[in-house]
């Protein structure tokens, strides 16, 4: 456990909590695409997040020889992928769409403009939450610091 | 006869601060002290010299890598920008240990200094 280890693992949740936002931001703006990259209807994203140092095999047996399971858990989270929700496209009838089929059904995207929003609030605390950690780490420092003064 | 060795600790210590770039010229506090025929403390592998060196030269591994971040943030070349202000924040902060621990090191000397002979 280094001496800034606390900051190094806020800044992990910040840039994790960025790349969500990044990701909602994509899903609100393509929320009424009908033509994605592949023709298809656009596919809702989402982020996988996992903890850093701590996944797989290796992490643990490292943690059990060394019997310091904290310790081999520090290391913050990372964004492990990006995948794409597998719920089922909406079928919105609108026959003067060009894009509607024979039956005058047109497959618009599975992106809920509610659920997004809810997502933007909880990725607004989490971040919120990073920095506080942040600020609370280094104010911890700066007055050990000054009990050299 | 406590004079040359602190001689050989304070030359030592600028020494030390003025070669900070390569570890290979950690010898800056031995030399100065065998300079000045002064405390066997340069002859073993870890003085205190050359963990100062070290040090001083991992600070300003730090501060480089923060120039580099702040340089890449105001160039707008930055891909991750969190990771750059934590890169910035850690150099400040190491950079006020490392203030601190001088400033306690140099009220050392000033209090030997001051000894009444």
């Amino acid at each position: 456990m280094g001496l800034f280890d606390a900051i190094g693992i806020a800044g992990t949740g910040l840039t994790a909590q960025r790349i969500r936002m990044t990701v909602t931001a994509e899903n609100l703006a393509n929320a009424d695409t009908t033509k994605a990259a592949n023709g298809q209807p656009y596919q809702r994203q989402e982020v996988v997040l996992s903890q850093i140092g701590s996944g797989g095999f290796d992490g643990a047996l490292s943690g059990a020889i060394a019997q310091t399971a904290a310790t081999g858990a520090a290391g913050g989270v990372q964004v492990s992928g990006i995948v794409a929700d597998a719920t089922p496209d909406q079928q919105v009838y609108d026959p003067s769409n060009p894009e509607a089929d024979a039956q005058g059904y047109v497959k618009m995207p599975n992106v809920s403009t509610v659920t997004e929003m809810t997502d933007l609030i909880s990725e607004q605390q989490s971040y919120q939450s990073d920095v506080t950690a942040m600020e609370t780490a280094k104010s911890m420092f700066t007055s050990t610091l000054g009990l050299l003064k | 006869m406590i004079v040359p060795p602190l001689g050989g600790l304070t030359g030592g210590l600028s020494e030390a601060l003025t070669k900070t770039a390569a570890p290979g010229q950690a010898e800056g506090l031995s030399q100065g002290a065998q300079a000045n025929g002064g405390t066997d403390a340069g002859a073993e592998p870890a003085s205190f010299g050359s963990a100062l060196t070290e040090a001083v030269s991992s600070l300003e591994k730090t501060q480089q890598s923060s120039d580099s971040a702040s340089q890449a943030l105001a160039t707008g070349t930055v891909k991750d920008p969190e990771a750059a202000v934590v890169t910035v924040e850690d150099a400040q902060l190491a950079m006020q240990l490392a203030a601190q621990i001088r400033t306690k090191a140099t009220e050392a000397v000033q209090t030997i200094f001051q000894t009444q002979v």
